[in-house]
């Protein structure tokens, strides 16, 4: 067979390299409808224009929530183009829900296009590479979705606008309380995926001291199809209502098995539960009784909200998700922070940093937010329950 | 006692998904040597065939849509192992048949890059997420009587389970419907508890629901999507039995297994052969795909074979590999191991030891290859010189 | 992208990354390629490694970090994973080629479910376990400090740099000691295992004690690699060493030919700078999809692609050059001279070589349309036909020299 010539191959993956960079030079026309501006990480930056970055889970297992989140970037985009004088460019990066890839996309964007601030990303795994990341390289950082609580300890330069899972926890534990009556529960745990551990820990604290007893802690893993063993168990207990704290595929799959065998009861969830698979997966069982925190619902009567909400049905065919707002918010936010670092001098990584600190009474469609010394925010959550035609309807709302 | 026999049950039913696709990894390795890591993407590849035949042609509107759940069934699995089948055999000619002469790492590596290759292609034409499988089976438990609503009483305490089935409503109480009218699935709401008294309150909901029938269950049922798995993996061995054993194929195979070269030198294609059996064990993971992803699960997704394949061919190693029968064994007391640690585990052990049950799946194999490498009812190999 | 090439701290990150995998490639050759076992579980060495590298730095780390702490943990993690090593070397010491490889693919699964389950074991350190599903970062509870690196050269660009030549250093290293190993008469003890075993027992090679010597000797590196690759990152999580990790260096190991130790440093190159260069490729293809219409044809962009890319090179491989790139030669001063020799000879030959090549990486890189694609790759065919022809025609003329 034929010898491949190595030197040739080395001398010729440089010049594809460099030839590919031209290549890329053009600006790729998503389907998601990327606004002008927002070329993707082959841009160049427009005169004038500020960068910032955004690494978000565009494909691999968490895709839908990246592409919500650029979906709602997007949206704010067009609306602030040019206000109070701060034009936004946005560098989005794909972390293909990889932690390692997260921190090569964060070393690229913060050495290379030189951003201001990174936003991003999703999964809390992938924020916290791209915390170490921004510790080192002095970059300010905003996660729009990540709510492990270990993330804002121990860091100068992240900082969250959303709600954490200690928050989230006592949330659905006030709601099991007060809205489901539920004085027994069940927690079910996915023992593979940090955030359900660490959302069942804080559900159970805040559920304990409300008077409410845990009468059974089950596991299943990441993946797992067959809850048998979980729902027996469920169905010999006396209990009010299942909290399950992971993600939609397993959860769904948990309440058909358990609706089959003729168990009943509530099942309350976090923000993991959001998710088209979810519907799909559980099909008309959704409408029987199944109730998450969320970070923000369609039907919310404010005028904001209700302008976002027509907005991007009109431009992207579909209802807005959670990560939608989030996105959509994480830009208002970053905006906000702009205009005062640069009311206050020049805009620099550390003068953004601590405007971004000093948000206050920032009103956005996914509620009102202050920045606090903790590097959180207090923001309310709202309790919906899904209907059978795969919308939520509004339950309560809980305020921190 | 009863929850351990439910347990058992579920079990067994578990293991008969692991046994059907052993078989498939035990029959390849038994010809050609060769560990098929492909196996668990033809059982994947089996659900999606199954998900896209009743899609096709037992969707609302389609041709063969008025054919009962069952029947349309029983058209997906046979169209999903035949297509599975076909899938196996190309698979054998393009990507094993070449590297045949060129050993066992060679071989191996191919079986991964195929393996991985399947997976990818998968997730890039369906994504990488669960797609729901079209109900057509509507499940019940056995045994089972009838009881009249109008004979129980408030107070009345109960022997058995009473329960009955209400079609799914929404919030306001509406049935909800599908595309052809009918309702889109049903719940089962238990009346009463097996040594609890009927309660005023279930018995006036049940009253004022349109229910379908109310029976009475005793502790320990057997549902009928466990049957349809149980079933479908007893008519399967007792096909393959017949075949290897009492037909001239069979023989062939037989020959084949036992000694490549000599059974090619007495005049068997052995090139047939070793596509029969790639399309023998295609037929019964695709069958597998369809039972325990469609019917089963309720979902498919491109990644649910590579779990399933793994603790498959654990089985089928703890059984012997090469040996049917083993594949059958192992794959049986693999699945009662798994739901016995799940259910267990965390009374037995400590608060989270559930979480482990897949390392003892490999545990197991660490330890079956240590103390008795050819499996429980496998054969002896001595190494030639 | 240009700009990315030209950046210091981007390339540099790249840099050191390539030189983490060539150090796993060159360890797991060891195994795979001179001993000719099949370990499919290098990923749980890797982990090995950096989870005891991470622990040591987070349990004795001061707010700057220290030089001895460094080291000391690089050491103790080659230490540990050699551990390791002979953990799963000695069991599978009887196990044949299929059998052996899934005994391997079996300890690595157990490792990343104990890793994933290991938030309660407080071995370490009695305030924390190691983490869990999430891992744990080396600058938690230090304010983001305890980086030794960061503190020692004091610029964040020295932080670059300092990863990048003491990477590159451990690379030269990890080389240097496999080939002297090989080259010994324990390497020669080790091949002749791989060549043919029964033989080998019989000269009286003893089999236990140099299988066990290569699995110890690879994890050793392989948790070497990862001591930096934990120093590097800063953090540590299960979801950074799992399977597809093990496999990805698999096929760096095959494609650069298993046995030879410059093949594998050139296939972690060809490797990592295709996945990253494809990345930047804004090339659409239509392809196959299905959703709740049904199937239909969408514009996918190539590098959405990148896995299925990824299966169909490691299939090709092993069935149109299961040897990888360089078989079992090594990239001495003979290899170079008989090149050297048969361009000589025929230059044809390499030309049309560098022209096929071009050929396909223009259009990969200037073209946004598939159809460009397809005839590019019709052309490489043909002008491989061509060489084929060429080739066997010049083998019947006679011709001088040393010949391919």
């Amino acid at each position: 067979m034929k010898r491949v010539h190595f030197l040739g191959i080395f001398f010729l993956f440089m010049v594809a390299l460099v030839l590919s960079a031209c290549g890329a030079g053009k600006t790729v026309n998503n389907k998601t409808g990327a606004a002008a501006g927002a070329g993707g990480s082959g841009g160049d930056l427009a005169e004038g224009a500020i960068p910032i970055g955004a690494v978000l889970e565009k494909s691999g297992a968490l895709e839908n929530w990246g592409k919500q989140s650029e979906c709602g970037m997007m949206l704010a985009l067009e609306e602030l183009n040019g206000k109070d004088g701060i034009t936004i460019q946005l560098f989005v990066e794909d972390n293909k829900s990889s932690p390692d890839q997260s921190a090569n996309a964060f070393i690229s964007l913060a050495n290379v296009k030189k951003v201001m601030c990174v936003l991003g990303a999703v999964a809390s795994s992938n924020s916290r590479q791209m915390k170490e990341q921004a510790n080192k390289l002095n970059v300010p950082q905003i996660t729009h979705a990540s709510t492990n609580v270990q993330l804002t300890k121990d860091t100068g330069w992240l900082y969250r606008i959303c709600w954490n899972d200690a928050f989230q926890g006592s949330v659905c534990a006030q709601f099991a309380i007060n809205g489901l009556k539920a004085k027994k529960a069940a927690i079910v745990t996915d023992a593979a995926q940090d955030y359900s551990r660490g959302l069942s820990r804080n559900f159970e604290e805040t559920y304990k001291s409300l008077g409410g007893t845990v009468v059974e802690e089950l596991n299943y893993q990441t993946g797992d199809k067959v809850f048998t063993s979980q729902v027996e168990k469920l169905k010999s207990l006396d209990l009010d209502c299942i909290f399950c704290s992971g993600y939609a595929a397993e959860a769904a799959l948990l309440l058909k098995t358990a609706r089959e065998s003729g168990l009943q009861k509530p099942m309350l969830g976090g923000d993991g539960l959001d998710d088209p698979q979810f519907f799909n997966i559980a099909g008309a069982h959704v409408g029987t009784g199944v109730f998450l925190c969320n970070h923000a619902h369609e039907e919310d009567p404010d005028l904001r909200v209700q302008t976002f909400v027509k907005k991007y049905k009109a431009q992207y065919k579909e209802a807005p998700g959670a990560m939608s707002f989030l996105g959509y918010d994480s830009i208002y936010a970053i905006h906000d922070s702009l205009k005062r670092a640069k009311a206050q001098g020049a805009i620099t990584r550390e003068s953004v940093r601590d405007a971004i600190a000093q948000i206050k009474d920032l009103s956005l469609v996914t509620g009102k937010i202050t920045m606090g010394p903790d590097h959180e925010v207090k923001k309310r959550a709202v309790v919906v329950e899904c209907q059978a035609d795969k919308t939520m309807k509004f339950c309560a709302e809980i305020k921190p | 006692m009863n929850e351990f026999l439910i347990q058992l049950l579920h079990g067994l039913t578990l293991g008969a998904l692991f046994a059907q696709v052993a078989i498939g990894y035990t029959m390849v390795y038994g010809i050609i040597k060769l560990i098929n890591f492909a196996h668990s993407e033809f059982y994947m590849a089996g659900g999606f065939a199954g998900l896209l035949s009743l899609a096709y042609l037992c969707g609302p509107g389609k041709p063969l849509d008025t054919l009962p759940g069952s029947a349309q069934l029983l058209l997906g699995v046979l169209l999903a192992g035949l297509l599975v089948a076909a899938l196996a055999v190309l698979t054998e000619r393009l990507a094993y048949r070449p590297i045949r002469s060129s050993g066992r790492i060679a071989a191996l590596l191919t079986a991964v890059g195929v393996s991985l290759l399947l997976q990818n292609s998968f997730i890039a034409v369906f994504g990488n997420r669960e797609t729901a499988f079209p109900h057509v089976l509507e499940d019940a438990r056995y045994p089972r009587w009838r009881v009249a609503l109008d004979e129980l009483q408030p107070g009345q305490v109960s022997e058995y389970l009473i329960a009955y089935r209400t079609p799914i409503r929404d919030w306001k109480g509406n049935v909800l419907k599908d595309a052809n009218e009918k309702p889109l699935g049903y719940s089962h709401i238990n009346l009463v508890r097996a040594g609890q008294a009927v309660n005023a309150k279930n018995l006036e909901q049940a009253r004022s629901s349109s229910i379908e029938n109310l029976y009475a269950y005793p502790a320990v049922t057997v549902s009928k999507k466990q049957g349809v798995i149980f079933f479908s993996l007893l008519l399967s061995s007792l096909a393959l039995f017949v075949l290897v054993q009492h037909t001239r194929v069979g023989r062939a195979m037989r020959a084949v297994s036992h000694d490549f070269e000599t059974a090619s030198l007495m005049g068997i294609n052995t090139s047939a052969i070793v596509a029969l059996t790639f399309a023998v064990g295609g037929f019964l993971a695709g069958m597998g795909g369809v039972l325990a992803g469609g019917m089963f699960i309720g979902t498919v997704a491109p990644m649910m074979g590579f779990m399933l394949g793994l603790k498959a061919f654990v089985a089928a190693v703890l059984g012997g590999i090469g040996s049917i029968p083993g594949a059958l064994l192992g794959g049986l007391a693999l699945g009662l191991v798994e739901q016995m640690t799940q259910h267990y585990a965390d009374r037995m052990f400590f608060q989270g030891a559930s979480a482990y049950r897949d390392a003892i799946a490999f545990l197991i194999l660490i330890g079956i290859l240590l103390v008795r490498p050819t499996g429980l009812l496998g054969r002896f190999e001595g190494e030639k010189v | 992208m240009l700009e990315g090439l030209l950046n210091f701290p981007n390339m540099a990150n790249h840099l050191t990354l390539i030189g983490i995998y060539v150090i796993l490639a060159l360890s797991l050759n060891l195994i795979n390629g001179s001993l000719g076992a099949f370990s499919l579980g290098h990923n749980a060495f890797w982990g090995m490694g950096a989870y005891v590298a991470g622990m040591l730095i987070w349990t004795t780390g001061s707010p700057e970090g220290s030089f001895f702490g460094f080291v000391g943990s690089l050491a103790a993690a080659m230490l540990a994973a050699a551990f390791f090593g002979l953990l799963v070397g000695i069991p599978c010491l009887r196990l044949r080629g299929d059998y052996l490889a899934i005994a391997t693919l079996g300890f690595a699964e157990i490792f990343v479910i104990c890793a994933r389950n290991s938030e309660g074991w407080t071995v370490f350190n009695q305030e924390r376990g190691l983490g869990g599903a999430a891992g744990f970062s080396l600058g938690d509870g230090f304010q983001g400090g305890n980086d030794f690196a960061l503190s020692m050269t004091g610029s964040l660009n020295g932080r670059y740099l300092f990863y990048f030549a003491f990477t590159w250093t451990m690379v030269a290293l990890t080389f240097i000691t496999i080939r002297n190993v090989l080259r010994s008469a324990h390497g020669r003890a080790i091949e002749s295992i791989r060549e043919d075993e029964t033989a080998a027992e019989l000269l009286g090679v003893n089999l236990t004690h140099y299988k066990v010597l290569a699995f110890v000797i690879g994890a050793a590196f392989a948790g070497l690699a990862g001591a930096l690759f934990a120093n590097y990152r800063a953090t540590v999580s299960p979801s950074q060493f799992l399977l597809m990790e093990g496999i990805k260096i698999l096929l760096m190991a095959v494609l650069g030919g298993l046995g030879s130790m410059s093949g594998c440093v050139v296939a972690v190159f060809v490797l990592y700078v295709s996945e990253q260069a494809l990345t930047t490729l804004a090339m659409h293809v239509p392809f196959l999809s299905f959703s709740t219409q049904g199937f239909e044809l969408v514009d996918k962009p190539l590098k959405d692609l990148w896995q299925v890319i990824f299966s169909i090179i490691l299939v090709l491989l092993m069935l149109l050059k299961p040897q990888g790139l360089m078989g079992r030669r090594e990239l001495d001063r003979k290899y170079v001279h008989e090149i050297l020799v048969s361009w000589k000879q025929d230059p044809i030959l390499p030309s049309v070589t560098l022209l096929q090549w071009l050929l396909l990486l223009l259009t990969l890189a200037l073209s946004a349309s598939p159809l460009s694609l397809l005839a590019s790759i019709a052309v490489v065919v043909g002008l491989q036909v061509f060489k084929q022809k060429r080739r066997s025609f010049r083998v019947a003329a006679p011709a001088g020299g040393t010949q391919a």
